[in-house]
C-alpha cells in the first residue's frame, strides 16, 4: 500500500522501524550492564582521582559504579530540568558553590536527599570543618557533604620579591604592612604608568573582592540567609581595594583568568596572587617557566592578629531523592570524601585539603613542593585551614555576587571621577542600594518562606 | 446505459490506498509538533501567571510577574541593552555585508571564491567558539587587538574591553559583526547574481554612473532581500544570548561590570537558571515575543514590505 506514494514513505518506515529495534536492544543491554550507582562531577581532576580509588569500593561492597563528567553550567541545567521533569537522576553529584539554587523552594521539594540525619550520627559535622556545611545546608537541614576547605594564601614571585628585591615577607602582618612594601615594589615605566605591580585583583570584584570580604567575616548571607554584604567593613574593604587599583599609589592590577594571567605572572608583570589550595596546581600546570621560583605566604590580616586567611571555591557531595539506592549512595560519600584508606594521597594529588580534620595531620602533606621552593604547601594551608570562614548558601547567591560587583564597578567609576571626595559615603550608599534589590527580589519570593 | 455509465465523472471507483493512509504520513509531524511546541506553547502561556521554586512548588501570581519585569531595574537595562545591540548591530551589519558582496560580486576567479569562503566561514564555528576566541583576542596586555592598537597609535594596551562599562557593547557589537557579516553577505551576494544585467547596461548607456546605477537600480532589485536580512538580524539581535554569554566568561560576571552586557535573553535565563522561577522566566519570554512581534511589523511597515 505504501509503495503507491513511491518508494520513499516505504524506505522511511523501513528506517524507522530498523532505529526503533536498535534503540531497544541499545537500551536492553545498557539496563543489563547498568551500573549501581552513577555519580555526576564537573571536576575531570576529581573523576580521574575517584576512578583510580573506586575499584576498592566496588570490591567492598560488591557492586558497579560509573563515574560521568559534565561541564559545570551544563551540569546545572541538566540538574535543574531533572528534577523539574521528574526525570532519572545521577545518585550522586558533585556541585559547586553556586549550584544553591538547588535548594530553592521548600525543603521537601529539594531534590537531594536531607543527610542531616546521617551526618549527626556520624558525627561527620564534628570530623569535617563545621564552616564548611555553611554552603549545603538549608534551615539547619544538610544536602551535602563538603569536599573542601580551600584556604587562601598568596603565591608569590620569590625570585623578584627576595632575592631582587630583598624583602622579608615574614615580616608583613597587615594589608596595611603590605601596601607599604608593595610601594617598593610598583616600577615605572618611561611613559610614566606602572610596569610592575603588587597584588593581583579584578577590576569588577568577582572572586578576589570576595576572598578579601570572607576574610574579614562579611559574606553575602548570613547563617539565617539575611543579605550582609552591605555593613560598613563591606564599604571599608570595597574602598581599600578600588583604592588599590584606582588610587595614585596604586599597587593592584586585573590580569583576568585567561591566558593573560599565566603570562602576566610570568613576566613579572605583577608579583602577588591569591592562591587557595587548588590554585597552586593550576599556576604549576600554567606557568611551568616559574618552577623554584614561586613561594606561598599567609594572606596578611587586615588587623593586628586577625585572620590570616580566607576562602575561595568549594564542592559538595549530594545524593538525589531520585536515586535508587541512597544507602549505598551515602556509602559512597562516605568513601570518597571521608575515609582516608589512601593516605591522603588523592587529595595531594588534586593538591586539595580535605573539609576532615584527622586528615590534616597526614605525612603525605609534608611532601615538599619543588615548584614553590620546597615550601610543604599543604602544611602551610592545614595550619590555616581551621581558621577559615563559614560562608553561608542562599538560593540566591548569583544575584547577590552580581549585585556587590556592580556596586564594585560603581565605586571604580566614582573613584576615577571624583578621587576621595564623598568616596566612602557613595560606597556605602551604593552597596546598601544594590543589597537591597537583592533583598527585594527575596521579599518577592513567596515560596520559600511556606 | 446505467446512470452510472452516462456520468462517469460522479462514479465511486476504488482508491488505491485507503483514506486514512495521508493521516499516518502526517502523524510524526502532528505527534512532534504537539508534544514539543503546542504542549511547551500552551505551559508557557499558564506559568507565566505562577512563580515558581524548585520542582513542584508554585503559586499564582496572575499579573505579577509581568508588573515585577516591568518595574525591576534591570530588566530596563536588559532591554535598553538589546535595543542599543540592535540598532548600533543591525546598522553596522547591513552595510558591512551588502560592501563586502558588492566587492566580491565585482570579482570573479578563484580569488573571489577563497574571499567568499574567507568573509563565510567565521559563521562554521558559532556563537560559543567566537566569544571564547574574542575573550582572547580582546584582553588587556596580552590580547591581538590591544598589542595591535599599541603598535598602531602607540597607546592602548592595557584598555579593558570587557572589565569596561563603556567598551563592553562595542566589543560585542564588533565580534557579532565579525561573526554574521560573511554569512548575511551570501544573502546580498546572491540577491546581487540576481539583478538584470539589461537593466544595468540600459542605465550605463543612458549615462548613468557607479553611484546612480547602485542606487536607482542594484539597490531597488536587492530590496526585498534587504528587508529580509534586516528583519532576520533584528529578530536574531533580540535573541542574542550566547555571544556575551561566552565573551563575557573571561570575567567574574556573565553580564558585564554594572550589567553592561545584560540583554534581554540573559535576563530571561538569570531568572530561569539562577533565581530558579520558571514563571518569571516565561513572563520574560512572552514579554520579548510581544517586542520583536511589535518591532518586525515597524520594520514592515516603514520599509513598505507588507504592502508588497
Amino acid at each position: 500500500m505504501l509503495l503507491n506514494y513511491g518508494k520513499a514513505p516505504f524506505f522511511i518506515l523501513l528506517v524507522a522501524v530498523a532505529t526503533g529495534i536498535g534503540v531497544l536492544a541499545t537500551h536492553r543491554r545498557y539496563e543489563a550492564a547498568r551500573p549501581d550507582l552513577v555519580l555526576m562531577t564537573h571536576a575531570k581532576l576529581h573523576a580521574d582521582v575517584y576512578l583510580s580509588r573506586l575499584p576498592e569500593f566496588e570490591r567492598r561492597y560488591g557492586v558497579k559504579v560509573d563515574v560521568q563528567v559534565v561541564e559545570e553550567v551544563a551540569l546545572r541545567t541538566r540538574l535543574l530540568a531533572a528534577f523539574a521533569a521528574g526525570t532519572p537522576v545521577p545518585d550522586l553529584v558533585e556541585i559547586p558553590q553556586d549550584a544553591a539554587l538547588f535548594l530553592r523552594g521548600p525543603i521537601r521539594d529539594i531534590g537531594f536527599l536531607d543527610i542531616t540525619r546521617w551526618v549527626r550520627a556520624k558525627r561527620l559535622d564534628e570530623r569535617m570543618l563545621p564552616a564548611r556545611f555553611s554552603m549545603w545546608q538549608r534551615k539547619g537541614v544538610i544536602f551535602a557533604l563538603p569536599h573542601d576547605v580551600h584556604p587562601v594564601m598568596l603565591a608569590y614571585r620569590a625570585d623578584i620579591v627576595e632575592d631582587e628585591l630583598g624583602i622579608d615577607v615574614s615580616k608583613i602582618a597587615t594589608w596595611d604592612d603590605f601596601a607599604a612594601m608593595a610601594r617598593r615594589i610598583v616600577r615605572y615605566g618611561d611613559d610614566g604608568r606602572p610596569a610592575r605591580y603588587a597584588l593581583e585583583l579584578q577590576d569588577d570584584g568577582g572572586y578576589l573582592l570576595q576572598a578579601l570580604l570572607l576574610q574579614r567575616g562579611v559574606g553575602l548571607f548570613d547563617a539565617a540567609g539575611n543579605v550582609t554584604f552591605d555593613s560598613d567593613v563591606a564599604a571599608d574593604t570595597v574602598a581599600w581595594a578600588v583604592r588599590q587599583l584606582r588610587g595614585p599609589h596604586r599597587i593592584a592590577y586585573s590580569l583576568g583568568f585567561g591566558p593573560t594571567l599565566w603570562e602576566g605572572m610570568q613576566d613579572g608583570l605583577v608579583l602577588f596572587y591569591f592562591a587557595p589550595d587548588w590554585r597552586t596546581r593550576t599556576i604549576e600546570e600554567y606557568a611551568p617557566s616559574l618552577a623554584g621560583k614561586m613561594k606561598l605566604m599567609a594572606l596578611p590580616a587586615w588587623t593586628p592578629g586577625g585572620r590570616r586567611t580566607s576562602t575561595w571555591g568549594a564542592t559538595g557531595l549530594a545524593a538525589t531523592r531520585g536515586g535508587r539506592n541512597p544507602e549505598l549512595a551515602k556509602k559512597l560519600m562516605e568513601f570518597l570524601y571521608v575515609d582516608q584508606t589512601d593516605g591522603g594521597r588523592s587529595s595531594a594529588e588534586l593538591r586539595i585539603l580535605p573539609a576532615v580534620r584527622a586528615a590534616w595531620s597526614l605525612p603525605v602533606f609534608d611532601t615538599p613542593d619543588p615548584y614553590f621552593r620546597g615550601q610543604p604547601i599543604l602544611r602551610l594551608y592545614s595550619r590555616l585551614a581551621g581558621d577559615v570562614p563559614p560562608d553561608y548558601a542562599s538560593p540566591f547567591i548569583t544575584k547577590a555576587q552580581n549585585k556587590r560587583d556592580s556596586a564594585f564597578a560603581a565605586a571604580s567609576a566614582y573613584y576615577s571621577l571624583h578621587g576621595e571626595d564623598g568616596f566612602v559615603d557613595f560606597v556605602r550608599a551604593e552597596l546598601r542600594r544594590q543589597a537591597d534589590a537583592v533583598r527585594a527580589v527575596i521579599a518577592r519570593n513567596q515560596i520559600t518562606e511556606q | 446505459m446505467t446512470p452510472a455509465e452516462e456520468h462517469p465523472v460522479h462514479r465511486r471507483h476504488r482508491s488505491p490506498t485507503p483514506r486514512w493512509a495521508p493521516y499516518l504520513f502526517v502523524a510524526p509531524y502532528v505527534a512532534l509538533t504537539l508534544v514539543f511546541f503546542a504542549y511547551p506553547f500552551a505551559h508557557a502561556i499558564e506559568l507565566a501567571f505562577y512563580q515558581t521554586a524548585g520542582p513542584n512548588a508554585r503559586v499564582w501570581v496572575g499579573l505579577g510577574n509581568f508588573r515585577y519585569i516591568l518595574s525591576d531595574p534591570d530588566f530596563r537595562t536588559a532591554v535598553r541593552n538589546t535595543a542599543v545591540f540592535s540598532v548600533a548591530g543591525t546598522a553596522l551589519m547591513l552595510p558591512t555585508s551588502l560592501g563586502l558582496a558588492l566587492i566580491l560580486n565585482s570579482g570573479r576567479g578563484r580569488a573571489a571564491g577563497l574571499f567568499r569562503l574567507c568573509f563565510f566561514s567565521p559563521s562554521f564555528v558559532g556563537q560559543i567558539f567566537v566569544g571564547i576566541l574574542f575573550a582572547v583576542v580582546l584582553a588587556p596586555d596580552y590580547g591581538l587587538l590591544n598589542r595591535f592598537l599599541q603598535a598602531l597609535v602607540g597607546r592602548g594596551l592595557e584598555t579593558r574591553w570587557l572589565e569596561n562599562t563603556a567598551t563592553v557593547m562595542p566589543a560585542i557589537i564588533l565580534t557579532n559583526l565579525w561573526l554574521y557579516a560573511g554569512f548575511n553577505m551570501v544573502y546580498f551576494l546572491a540577491a546581487l547574481q540576481n539583478v538584470n544585467p539589461d537593466l544595468v547596461d540600459a542605465a550605463r548607456m543612458d549615462g548613468a554612473g557607479p553611484w546612480r546605477v547602485f542606487r536607482h537600480v542594484t539597490l531597488p532589485a536587492i530590496r526585498p532581500v534587504a528587508i529580509f536580512v534586516l528583519l532576520i538580524s533584528t529578530i536574531g539581535s533580540f535573541q542574542l544570548f550566547e555571544l556575551p554569554y561566552a565573551l563575557m566568561r573571561s570575567t567574574t560576571s556573565p553580564y558585564g561590570p554594572d550589567n553592561s552586557a545584560l540583554f534581554i535573553v540573559g535576563y530571561l535565563y538569570d531568572a530561569a537558571f539562577s533565581i530558579g522561577d520558571l514563571g518569571l522566566a516565561s513572563a520574560v519570554g512572552w514579554v520579548l515575543a510581544l517586542i520583536i512581534l511589535t518591532v518586525s511589523l515597524i520594520q514592515l511597515k516603514l520599509t513598505g514590505a507588507a504592502n508588497d
